[in-house]
């Protein structure tokens, strides 16, 4: 079985929605809505350092804003 | 002119394939290939027949018979067969035309012996004065699909040529050897070595080809046909999307066949079967034969390719397939090591038909129309392309044995649809994204099956709770070992508590560490956790230090709560404040406010965290937030309905989530929480105890605790239980089964979540009917959904990854954010902006919309319910010294016993040393992830690509390991046997850890319970773990049980219950050890003694009768029971003896029971025994042939070696004990040749051993003159010298416990 996130050799993106929470994204399937492009196309790896460097804040959004 | 040869030849390859499945399956009619010919007007029948007659003559194929003789088949050519056209006339059926095909079908039915021609049948049927049909049915052992069609062209050829009145051109086939030629001389060439290397090449590494059914392909007995209509408009658009790719256009169907396959398994890659004719020359493609075969065409489908990619890879593995075509699929088998293996070398069968037979019968156009074409294992894709304006006709041919007929049917209409996706999505869109389901599917699988809204008010689990307690403070909120206490009381402490954590920086977004046994201070602790806007952390003491400390870095919790006796046992260096609940810092309590400190929690601030192993070595916090618990208790309350009367059993340890919904759905429903004592959820017995006494109504199992819980006796008393709820791994039907057999009446539901979606997500009521037993349907506000690689949904019944979406789901993973954007990721189904976590588990909906579990997709495992990640075990392992790499697998050598199995290979250096690893395991993994054997391997086993091959990893010898002291008491060797019954090993030595051979807490369970019913003892799971040897756990079955009593007159074999004892006679040579055997027959409640002879250990004189033995063995029987009734068992000399002392005992007043004589009757005589036959007696007990050691005599050395390895405790005789055991014999045989029996009064059981009985032999009516009751006579289909070998005294066993209930009136 294989998963399209596992794919260590396939195109990503990462996609952050209004909540800040990002999300690791195969470049082939369409962008779900609501979910905005940040990073990529770009590798696996490239994908998780940019989620690693700038998700500073992992608690959502409307939490932090109250 | 027509040849009319006649002659043998060989078969080709092809034929020898079909000839030798038909005769493995004579009545197997699935080689008959037959279609019809709709002829647009009448035939002339006297022209048709002489077409036929001639064509039959120019084809040689059509005259062969296959027959065999020693040297293997032949193919037989007749010069003129008989055979006749059958003509019949439909017209008058109410539907001719289904009439005449129905007779097609019925011709198709019947089987065909190859030894005997005709192999071929022509029927022409008349319909309705407008068209007839011209029916041929061939065998496939003469024809494929090339000549069925070279045929009925030439057919129609000569039909024509007859009708114009000039003779039709000159046969145009090539006699049949030119097959057999061309066949013989491909397989001596080359080009047949260069084939065979290029096949292997182009299939290594590939795993075993995947296909849409779940089964295992079989011989096909008929087919399943579903024929759709691709309009021509689709059509001409996939051709045009060939020329745009630049493919030729078959690869397009090819190519869409392999995607779909793909997105319906999730595969990394797809093996179709390509149908070839394997005719590359002229002379080839113009002789009638069987000749066609199978290749693999290997496809690299990935959802994310273009179009274009897919067609463009499928054409170029098209071409060379095609140029390699003549190498035999049966070959290709073998070269693969198939043969004689259910493995698949191939998928699906794609065949495209691009030929129109452009057929003519006279002035009249004819169209073929195609029954069968020959056995198709498992399904078969069949796309007509007649280039005819048509569109095309695609035919599904499958094996009803694996495909349930709608099931081929939907797949048909979904694929059709699929053709018709492809065709507008153009060369550039991403495969996987091609729509492939039928438009009412997904709003079946994505919505109706997930209507799960339902109205939670935004809520807090801190507020429920206290709401709750306002509404019944005097109730009683919790009942932990005989105490309770108010909602009041516990909410009192709590809130006390939680004054102090807010003090010490605790707070909404912070974490408090708890490490604390079950209590109720566990529970005020948690209440005060939450009252004080923290999470919780369990954090479970008895995990190593390591563990401990790494999760309370990662974590940074603002404190940790422990008690007096963890913090005792906590690392000694934390980075960490603590504070002891119940230490000095607890004591100021009394002063702090009752009410809760005033903190704003929001429902979307984490109530607790709880950690769970990880692929890359690192366990990780799941944080989750108030609103999913939230949902998923009222969702609980709402479909389980607690009322106050109910009591709910808290006995999952706090680390595991299922603890959630144990602790808190109790206190916010008013209803009663009892807490199990610590340990307490290891032990059936204590469980059913509990639940009984303390009115339990609503608990939870793992199943395989379930499974455990249902084998105490005890269990089937909690008839107080309302409902069981299972989760943590998969609930098997049997215990299903099993449950409502024991607890009928009783509710039991299966639910299944991670931590990461609060708990549980879906659930099913398992209703008392056999069947499967699914996960069920989601809960409140959930979505679940079943998706394929490329996030597309699957319809019911295909297995997919499941996905959960919803408010259930956990904020993340903490402080983990690239794996949380991993595994937490943008939901394409759920509303705008939402996410859904990727379970890695598989599984499918049935058509009710409940899921059904289907494995994992990656390598995370559960044991018992424990969730691990073996990447973190192979970690650590590989960071021991000695070891290079390392791998860890859960092997099920026995069905249902799961284990943990560590692969080394060792460094260039010493290597590792077995013992250190698994010390230093146990220092830093919780012991459930400490594998129970390790292998060392010089090197992993890699499959084709490279990767580590997890099926070839050997099994471990655990056998090997076990040690070689044996038993030296009856008791330890009737132990020695539980442990290694419970362990699934041959035998095990006394001094083996039961934990080292692969025992776990779930068989140390089984364990207790297979010791309680031998020896009468209940054991805790402690004392397996303080004991876990034989000689050592000896000790623990009571003080009477040591080594150094194994020759006392009084020998305890079983020194416990509250019933009666049964005594064991010694027979003649003195010992009573042989009555160990019987122990696990009689009922625990029955303590079981033996008697033996004096002298056995020393020089202490012999007795003079057995009136004077009886009165000394009575002696000490009273010692240990002053009052009868007493049971006496006897064998040989013990016999007599028993029948003596009930006599005694009946003249002393006393009451005696069961009076067992095995085989013994008055007046017989004792054969002499010497040395020899001592030694050969003994191991004649454990069932051993004295005749495996030769015909040399006997040794001592030689017969205890021997009795050592079968493990036996008469091993331990010395040989002075055997001397001792000869006279003893010696003098027992004296006293039963002088003696005169008592006279008894009461009744006896005489057990016959009927084998070696003879005219003359003595029977238990021998007895008469010497008991006054009744005879009881039960027979024994043994010899009596067997009587006390194992087997024979299993069934004495058995007989002996229903003569004691029946004594006793059960």
């Amino acid at each position: 079985m294989t998963n399209p996130f596992e794919n260590a050799e396939g195109t990503f993106l990462v996609l952050v929605n209004d909540e800040n929470q990002h999300s690791l994204w195969p470049a082939f399937i369409d962008v779900p809505a609501g979910w905005r492009t940040v990073h990529g196309e770009a590798s696996r790896d490239s994908c998780l350092a940019y989620v690693e460097e700038n998700w500073t804040d992992m608690r959502p959004a409307s939490l932090v804003n109250v | 002119m027509p040849d009319s040869g006649s002659g043998r030849f060989p078969l080709t390859a092809a034929q020898s394939g079909i000839w030798y499945a038909q005769q493995l399956d004579p009545e197997n009619p699935i080689y008959n290939a037959g279609e019809y010919l709709e002829i647009q007007g009448t035939a002339d029948e006297a022209r048709l027949e002489e077409a036929l007659r001639q064509v039959v003559a120019e084809a040689q194929t059509l005259r062969v018979r296959i027959v065999a003789d020693h040297d293997g088949p032949w193919q037989v050519l007749d010069r003129e067969p008989r055979w006749s056209l059958d003509v019949v006339d439909v017209s008058a059926e109410p539907d001719p035309r289904a009439a005449a095909v129905a007779a097609m079908r019925a011709d198709l039915g019947r089987p065909v012996d190859p030894a005997h021609g005709p192999l071929f049948r022509f029927a022409l049927f008349r319909v309705d004065g407008e068209r007839d049909l011209l029916y041929y049915r061939y065998h496939h052992v003469v024809v494929d699909g090339y000549t069925v069609a070279m045929i009925a062209q030439r057919i129609g050829e000569v039909y024509t040529a007859l009708g114009d009145g000039i003779p039709a051109r000159v046969s145009p086939f090539a006699p049949l050897s030119t097959l057999v030629e061309l066949d013989a001389d491909y397989r001596a060439s080359e080009k047949f070595a260069a084939d065979k290397e290029f096949w292997r090449e182009a299939l290594a590494g590939a795993a075993e080809p995947v296909s849409l059914a779940a089964r295992k392909p079989t011989m096909a007995h008929g087919l399943v046909r579903h024929t759709e209509y691709l309009a021509e408009p689709i059509a001409d658009a996939l051709r045009e999307l060939a020329r745009e790719v630049g493919v030729p256009w078959p690869s397009v169907l090819m190519g869409a066949v392999g995607a779909y396959l793909q997105r319906f398994t999730s595969a990394p890659e797809v093996v179709l079967g390509l149908p070839v004719t394997t005719r590359l020359g002229k002379s080839a493609r113009s002789a009638p034969g069987m000749v066609s075969n199978v290749v693999p065409l290997r496809l690299a489908v990935t959802p994310g390719q273009t179009v274009a990619e897919l067609l463009a890879h499928t054409a170029e593995q098209l071409r060379s397939a095609m140029r390699h075509q003549r190498y035999r699929y049966e070959d290709l088998r073998r070269d693969r090591g198939l043969l004689g293996d259910e493995r698949r070398l191939v998928g699906p069968e794609v065949n495209v038909m691009m030929f129109d037979y452009d057929l003519k019968f006279g002035t009249h156009r004819a169209l073929v129309h195609n029954l069968s074409i020959g056995p198709s294992d498992d399904l078969s894709v069949n796309v007509y392309d007649r280039g005819d304006g048509r569109g095309l006709q695609i035919d599904f041919d499958a094996n009803p044995e694996l495909y349930a007929d709608e099931e081929i049917a939907a797949h048909q209409r979904r694929f059709a649809a699929f053709l018709g996706n492809l065709a507008v999505a153009g060369p550039r869109r991403a495969v996987g994204t091609v729509e492939a389901l039928l438009p009412g599917e997904r709003d079946q699988v994505v919505t109706a099956f997930n209507d799960t809204s339902a109205p939670v008010a935004a809520d807090t689990l801190t507020e429920l709770l206290r709401r709750q307690a306002e509404r019944s403070p005097e109730c009683t909120a919790i009942v932990f070992e005989g105490s309770s206490i108010t909602y009041a009381e516990l909410h009192a402490r709590a809130n006390r508590l939680a004054h102090v954590l807010v003090e010490r920086g605790a707070g909404p977004e912070r974490v408090v560490a708890l490490a604390l046994p079950r209590s109720v201070d566990l529970m005020v602790a948690l209440l005060a956790i939450l009252n004080s806007g923290a999470a919780y952390l369990p954090i479970d003491p008895d995990y190593p230090a390591d563990r401990i400390a790494f999760t309370l870095a990662d974590a940074r919790p603002a404190l940790l709560l422990a008690s007096t006796a963890t913090v005792a046992v906590l690392p000694a260096e934390l980075d960490v404040d603590v504070l002891v609940v119940d230490g000095p810092d607890a004591e100021r309590l009394g002063e702090r406010p009752a009410h809760p400190p005033a903190v704003m929690v929001d429902p979307a601030n984490p109530a607790y965290m709880i950690y769970t192993s990880g692929s890359t070595g690192r366990p990780k916090g799941v944080l989750v937030p108030h609103q999913g618990i939230v949902n998923r208790l009222k969702w609980m309350q709402d479909r389980y309905r607690l009322t106050a009367r109910d009591r709910v059993l808290q006995k999952t340890p706090s680390g595991f989530d299922v603890s959630v919904w144990e602790f808190f759905w109790p206190l916010i429903e008013g209803a009663t929480l009892v807490v199990a004592r610590p340990e307490g959820h290891r032990e059936p017995a204590y469980l059913a105890e509990l639940i009984r006494e303390a009115r339990v109504s609503t608990l939870h199992f793992v199943p395989s605790m379930l499974q455990v819980f249902l084998a105490e006796p005890a269990a089937a008393e909690c008839t107080g239980l309302r409902q069981v709820m299972c989760s943590g791994e998969a609930l098997p039907e049997e215990v299903v089964a099993q449950f409502h057999q024991t607890l009928p009446g009783v509710e039991l539901h299966n639910l299944y979540g991670p931590t990461e979606a609060s708990v549980d997500v879906t659930s099913w009521e398992c209703a008392d009917a056999p069947g499967p037993v699914p996960i069920g349907a989601p809960v409140w506000n959930t979505s679940t959904y079943v998706l394929d690689a490329a996030l597309n949904p699957l319809p019911v019944g295909v297995v997919g990854e499941l996905y959960l979406a919803g408010v259930q789901l956990a904020r993340g993973y903490h402080d983990r954010r690239g794996l949380t954007a991993e595994r937490f990721v943008a939901d394409p189904l759920g509303p705008p902006g939402s996410r859904m976590y990727r379970t890695g588990d598989l599984a499918r909906w049935d058509a009710a919309g409940n899921l059904h579990y289907a494995g994992r997709a990656d390598h995370q495992v559960k044991i018992r319910g424990l969730r691990i990640e073996l990447g973190e075990i192979e970690t650590v392992l590989a960071r021991q010294a000695g070891v290079a790499t390392a791998a860890v697998i859960v092997r099920e050598d026995r069905p249902g016993d799961k284990r943990l199995v560590g692969y080394l290979v060792p460094d260039d250096g010493q290597g590792p040393d077995l013992d250190q690893v698994r010390a230093a395991l146990a220092g830093a993994l919780p012991d459930y992830m400490v594998p129970s054997a390790f292998v060392v391997l010089a090197t992993l086993p890699l499959s084709a690509n490279g990767k580590l091959d997890r099926k070839a990893l050997p099994a471990p010898d655990i056998a090997a390991t076990v040690s070689t002291r044996g038993p030296r008491t009856p008791q330890e060797e009737i132990l020695a046997g539980l442990f290694a019954e419970v362990l699934g090993l041959p035998r095990v030595g006394v001094d083996d850890n039961f934990f080292d051979l692969g025992g776990h807490s779930l068989l140390a369970t089984k364990l207790i319970n297979k010791i309680r019913s031998a020896f009468g003892v209940t054991l805790t799971i402690r004392t397996v773990f303080e004991a876990p040897t034989a000689a050592t756990m000896v000790g623990k079955l009571g003080s009477d049980a040591r080594a150094s009593d194994a020759l006392d007159v009084l020998l305890p074999l079983r020194p416990h219950g509250d019933r009666p004892a049964v005594f064991c006679v010694h027979p003649a040579g003195g010992l009573s050890w042989c009555y160990a055997g019987l122990i696990k027959y009689l009922e625990g409640g029955y303590p079981i003694y033996g008697l033996q002879a004096r002298g056995l250990d020393g020089e202490e004189p012999l007795p003079g009768s057995f009136a004077e033995t009886a009165a000394d063995y009575l002696r000490l029987i009273r010692e240990v029971q002053p009052t009868g009734p007493y049971h006496f068992v006897g064998y040989s000399s013990g016999g007599i003896l028993a029948q003596v002392m009930a006599a005694q005992l009946e003249a002393a007043g006393e009451q005696v029971g069961l009076v067992a004589i095995l085989d013994t009757y008055p007046g017989q005589t004792l054969a002499e025994l010497n040395e020899q036959d001592v030694l050969a007696d003994l191991l004649s007990w454990v069932g051993y042939d004295r005749r495996h050691l030769g015909r040399k005599p006997l040794t001592h050395q030689k017969v205890t070696d021997t009795l050592r390895k079968l493990g036996s405790s008469l091993a331990s005789l010395e040989q002075r004990h055997i001397e001792a055991i000869g006279r003893i014999y010696a003098n027992n045989r004296n006293l039963v040749h002088e003696s005169v029996p008592s006279f008894y009064k009461g009744d006896v059981v005489v057990i016959a051993a009927t084998l070696d009985k003879i005219d003359i032999s003595p029977t238990p009516e021998t007895w008469r003159p010497y008991v006054g009751g009744r005879i009881k006579t039960r027979r024994v289909d043994r010899k009596h010298t067997d009587l006390m070998k194992p087997g024979p005294l299993a069934e004495i066993g058995g007989i002996l416990a229903e003569e004691l209930r029946e004594i006793h009136g059960e």
